[in-house]
């Protein structure tokens, strides 16, 4: 094995050889499984993970919008806190600094599928936010 | 390794070789300097015996058992040559580490008085002096990567925000300042575009440092920092009322982490 083979980091360094400070600064936002429509409603949880997939428990705050004109808010009793756009679209949460996770619930009337995107606004860290989820409501 | 004596019948002093004898006593050296070859040559010191650290001579017929003239490094770094072949450690030979002796365990090759047994030693390299460091597969410890030890290319693309304390600066107008640094704490080098927004009931404007894109005297402003990484900002309110100030990343932003908030009050 060659010096060049050992000092391998030069386009090798893997996520695992990364600090726990320095991966716990970036957060993956992930959706949970969705779970079953009631009152035109959907629950899901998302939950901010690190970069290994492991649940990340930190406060974060994080923009929602979803489709078609469906409306959001924090499921009763669930972790998080909606910032602003309560019963909206487009709304901003603060993950739970516990559990990192937010629950959200999506109302919509009728048949149809809703995409939900997130994003960084204000006051956001690094974060991931290339995961979506779609929601099939039925009529 | 060399013997040498002196062959003098006083006291000799080879100046610049830093050696001095007794009448007749001899020296272990471990080279030889100008300074004693040139003692030599003239007759004033003899060598008497010379060792090779890497050789050992079979001193009589069939003999099995021999000191080592070295520590035992291990048999991954020292391999021995007998009669022009590298030898098996442990099949035919073996070390006694603890009193640094070798026996020869090869019936089928019987040791003769004056064969040469040769070690190869191998030569230190930074690979030894680094490997020590490093996991076992050649990458680095999980773990050890810290936003610190990133390049000096890698480090600017994080920025971290933070804000200072606020400051008067008129009537109805306090300051603060908001400083990028990098994920080593140190300020991040070059101007970076911000979006700044605040409460409604407040405006913002640029301080002293910085230059403004958008937003002048709004609650949501795009500046781009000095080449520090600082961004003054000047907040205006009529109301006595705690004003959060938040950072965020906008078009042409670097990845920033905006978690910070600053604090203006007014009273």
């Amino acid at each position: 094995m060659s010096v060049g083979d050992a000092i391998r980091p030069v386009q090798e360094t893997t996520l695992e050889e990364l600090s726990s400070a320095f991966l716990n600064a970036i957060s993956v936002v992930t959706f949970g499984t969705p779970g079953a429509e009631a009152a035109e409603a959907i629950a899901v949880r998302l939950q901010l993970t690190d970069m290994l997939g492991t649940d990340l428990p930190k406060a974060e705050r994080i923009r929602i919008t979803a489709s078609g004109a469906a409306s959001m808010t924090l499921v009763a009793a669930g972790d998080g806190t909606v910032l602003t756009g309560d019963n909206s679209d487009d709304i901003i949460v603060l993950t739970d600094a516990a559990t990192g996770a937010f629950d959200l619930e999506v109302t919509k009337v009728g048949a149809a599928t809703v995409t939900l995107v997130v994003g960084m606004t204000q006051g956001s860290g690094l974060v991931v936010c290339n995961n979506t989820i779609d929601l099939t409501f039925a009529a | 390794m060399i013997v040498v004596r002196n062959e003098l019948s006083g006291v000799l002093d080879i100046e610049g070789a830093g050696l001095v004898f007794e009448p007749l006593e001899s020296k272990s050296i471990d080279s030889i300097t100008p300074e004693l070859a040139a003692a030599i040559q003239n007759g004033l010191v003899s060598v008497t015996s010379q060792a090779d650290g890497s050789k050992i001579i079979v001193a009589s017929n069939g003999q099995t058992l021999f000191d080592l003239p070295f520590p035992w490094p291990g048999p991954e770094n020292c391999h021995l040559v007998v009669a022009g072949l590298v030898r098996l450690f442990g099949v035919d030979f073996s070390i006694d580490a603890a009193n640094n002796q070798m026996t020869w365990l090869n019936g089928g090759v019987v040791l003769a008085e004056n064969d040469v047994l040769f070690f190869l030693k191998n030569v230190p390299s930074p690979l030894n002096e680094v490997s020590s460091q490093l996991s076992g597969d050649g990458g680095l410890a999980d773990g050890a990567v810290t936003g610190a030890k990133l390049s000096a290319a890698l480090l600017p693309r994080f920025g971290v925000v933070g804000f200072g304390a606020d400051f008067a600066v008129g009537v109805g107008v306090r300051g603060i300042e908001m400083q990028l640094k990098d994920l080593a704490g140190d300020n991040l080098a070059g101007a970076n575009v911000v979006r700044i927004t605040c409460d409604p009931q407040a405006t913002l404007s640029l301080g002293a440092h910085g230059s403004l894109i958008s937003g002048d005297n709004t609650a949501d402003l795009i500046a781009k920092t000095s080449v520090t990484g600082l961004l003054s900002l000047e907040v205006a309110c009529a109301a006595a009322v705690e004003i959060f100030v938040v950072a965020g990343a906008t078009q042409a932003s670097p990845m920033l982490d905006c978690r910070a908030t600053g604090t203006v009050t007014f009273v």
